[in-house]
């Protein structure tokens, strides 16, 4: 038997309802589809942003805000740590590179990260994509994000500035202090590609502090003879696992605090999932909601339909071919609906994630995963299981009642 | 399923039939048939007052509605002792269905009207039962095959819907008031349509009417009253 060439002739008499049904199906599953998507897209991207971060050394406080400001350069007033912490990790076994960070200093809206060579280089593992990395107190490298070519002089603030450059009130630029881009690292997809990279020296001295050499030494890079500024951050990156629990439990109370930002984002991770759990229940209830009321729908039409049935059957149609043309007629649509609302949610976590890789500063890529096939093949099959309901229904019906009815 | 020439028309013997519905005192006797006999190839009407029954006889007879007792034998099945699945299954095989409101899928075309009953057992059609389709429609006098059922007149759907009543070359051919929704001159074509159908093909015909043009034009009248039809036997 071939129903199909009838399944179609009542899809098209009945577009208008049959085109809403399969919109708020596919539009149900869109939703459900995104919200997994989307929370799987920002664990993974925030998750890649701190892949470089071992472990972050800081002045005791919030383990949060160490991690948001050192990976994800979120702004903050860290609270700051003496040179002697720089001084007693140099003498420590275990380390493969370790570099501090100083955060405060902005341009255009950008931040400005003093640090190390070894820190832009990873330790070596990465170069520039242009240019060379600095070598000098006055040069920057920049991150893939920041508009500025090799050889554009900067003039930073302190504090946060003005798309337009100009200082706003009460903020400081750092006159006499214009540093030149000499480089541009590669993209990384971590917030680092919107930052500007200067020898930590050159934010030192234009702050005021001390660059841990005599004026006369223009060298840069630790280790540093003299006392130095303080800094709010020191990454490290370990030689091994068992290194890295050693350091962190060396730097752990009294004068400053040691965290695995992976432990962090772990904990994060834990509210985002309760986040997740709620928008998943509340996508599921609502495809509960419209699959019950595509039912409702289908068996209203099915009941207009009663004598069309008895007609079928009546001309010698098989209740099978009756039973498959409802079933199957509502099985077209539910499975529709599915890849439209996989192609819909896909769209949706596409436009939020570029949205949000702007808001964070890391990378959302966005991907339907194992998970949403999952989900959407439930909603399909579930579709396919209510939609026995109605068939059976018309499988059922008197034909002589339908012919007379109706 | 063979779609060439069927074998010859059973001939239909009637026992003691009644149809009643409700039970107890509630009951209600809708058809009560002592005896009927009509042999291979009769064409006859079925004709009497609104509600006396004609259509339940017809529905009956063609084994859509099963009789609270009594023996329909079309040769030598009995339809009073089938189960729907075989009853539809006999009907499918035996009889051509034509209505008074034609009931073709109007968003099908005429063409894939008549070829629906041969979707019931047939995945893909072939070129045959294709030709065999469109010979029908040019004999029913339709001149556009692949134009929507919907958009089609009246006195058209009819011939779509006798066309359709005849693709799997019915024994059996039973019209429900076929003529009652058309107009005059549609009226004497559907009628010829119908008469000449069935006597090339050499199956039965039974017509529910009351239309007398097309009563005078078939053999013998089942006279039919509150449900009670008086012995007939007709002859071919």
């Amino acid at each position: 038997m071939n129903p199909f060439p009838l399944i179609g002739a009542e899809l098209r008499r009945s577009w208008p309802g049959a085109l809403a049904l399969f919109a708020v199906m596919a539009f149900a599953i869109a939703m459900g589809v995104t919200v997994i998507a989307q929370e799987r897209a920002l664990r993974q991207g925030s998750a890649r942003a701190a892949d470089d971060f071992d472990l972050l050394i800081g002045a005791p406080g919030s383990e949060t805000q160490l991690v948001l400001t050192g990976v994800y350069l979120q702004e903050s007033a860290l609270p700051l740590m003496p040179d002697t912490v720089w001084s007693e990790l140099a003498r420590r076994n275990g380390v493969t590179w370790a570099a501090p960070l100083v955060f405060g200093d902005t341009w255009r809206g950008r931040p400005v990260i003093g640090t190390t060579a070894d820190f832009v280089t990873r330790g070596g593992k990465r170069t520039p994509e242009a240019g060379r990395l600095f070598q000098a107190d006055h040069e920057a490298v920049v991150g893939s994000d920041v508009p500025l070519a090799i050889g554009a002089g900067v003039v930073t603030s302190h504090g946060h500035s003005r798309d337009d450059g100009r200082a706003l009130p009460g903020e400081a630029r750092h006159e006499g202090h214009e540093l030149i881009v000499v480089g541009r690292m590669p993209r990384t997809g971590t917030p680092y590609d919107r930052a500007i990279l200067a020898p930590i020296e050159a934010v030192w001295e234009a702050h005021g502090l001390a660059r841990g050499r005599p004026d006369r030494d223009a060298r840069i890079g630790p280790p540093w003879p003299e006392a130095t500024g303080d800094a709010p951050v020191i990454v490290v990156k370990a030689a091994s696992v068992a290194d890295a629990y050693r350091l962190r439990a060396a730097f752990r109370g009294g004068r400053t605090m040691a965290v695995f930002p992976a432990e962090v984002l772990v904990q994060l991770y834990g509210a985002l999932a309760d986040v997740k759990a709620v928008m998943a229940a509340m996508a599921l209830a609502t495809q509960a909601l419209v699959f019950v009321s595509v039912l409702v729908c289908v068996f209203a039409l099915a009941s207009a339909r009663r004598r069309d049935i008895a007609v079928l059957r009546a001309i010698g149609a098989p209740r099978a071919f009756v039973f498959a043309v409802v079933w199957l007629g509502v099985c077209l649509l539910v499975c529709a609906a599915a890849l439209a609302g996989i192609a819909m949610g896909y769209v949706a976590t596409a436009g939020a994630s570029a949205l949000l890789s702007e808001r964070f500063g890391f990378m959302l890529n966005a991907r339907i995963g194992p998970d949403e096939w999952a989900m959407t093949a439930l909603a399909a099959v579930l579709g396919a299981l209510l939609a026995l309901v109605p068939a059976a229904a018309a499988y059922r019906g008197s034909v002589v009642t339908g012919l007379r009815g109706g | 399923m063979p779609i060439s020439a069927s074998s010859e028309a059973p001939p239909l013997t009637v026992h003691d039939l009644r149809l009643v519905y409700g039970r107890g005192r509630d009951a209600t006797t809708v058809l009560d048939v002592p005896a009927l006999s009509i042999a291979a190839g009769a064409q006859l009407s079925v004709s009497g007052p609104s509600g006396s029954g004609k259509t339940s006889l017809l529905h009956v007879l063609t084994g859509i509605e099963r009789p609270t007792t009594g023996l329909i034998c079309w040769g030598s099945v009995d339809l009073a002792t089938l189960g729907e699945g075989a009853r539809d299954a006999w009907r499918r095989r035996n009889v051509g269905l034509v209505f008074q409101d034609f009931h073709l899928a109007p968003q099908l075309s005429a063409l894939e009207n008549v070829l629906l009953p041969l979707r019931f057992d047939h995945w893909r059609l072939g070129a045959a039962q294709r030709d065999r389709a469109q010979d029908l429609l040019d004999a029913v006098g339709l001149a556009e095959p692949k134009r929507r059922a919907g958009v089609l007149s009246r006195g058209e759907q009819q011939r779509v819907a006798i066309a359709r009543a005849l693709i799997r070359d019915p024994r059996i051919l039973a019209a429900d008031e076929p003529t009652a929704s058309l107009d005059a001159e549609n009226r004497a074509v559907v009628a010829d349509l119908l008469l000449a159908a069935a006597r090339r093909s050499g199956a039965t015909l039974l017509v529910v009417t009351h239309d007398a043009a097309l009563l005078g034009r078939l053999g013998s009248v089942i006279r039919i009253a509150n449900g009670s039809v008086a012995p007939v036997e007709a002859a071919a």
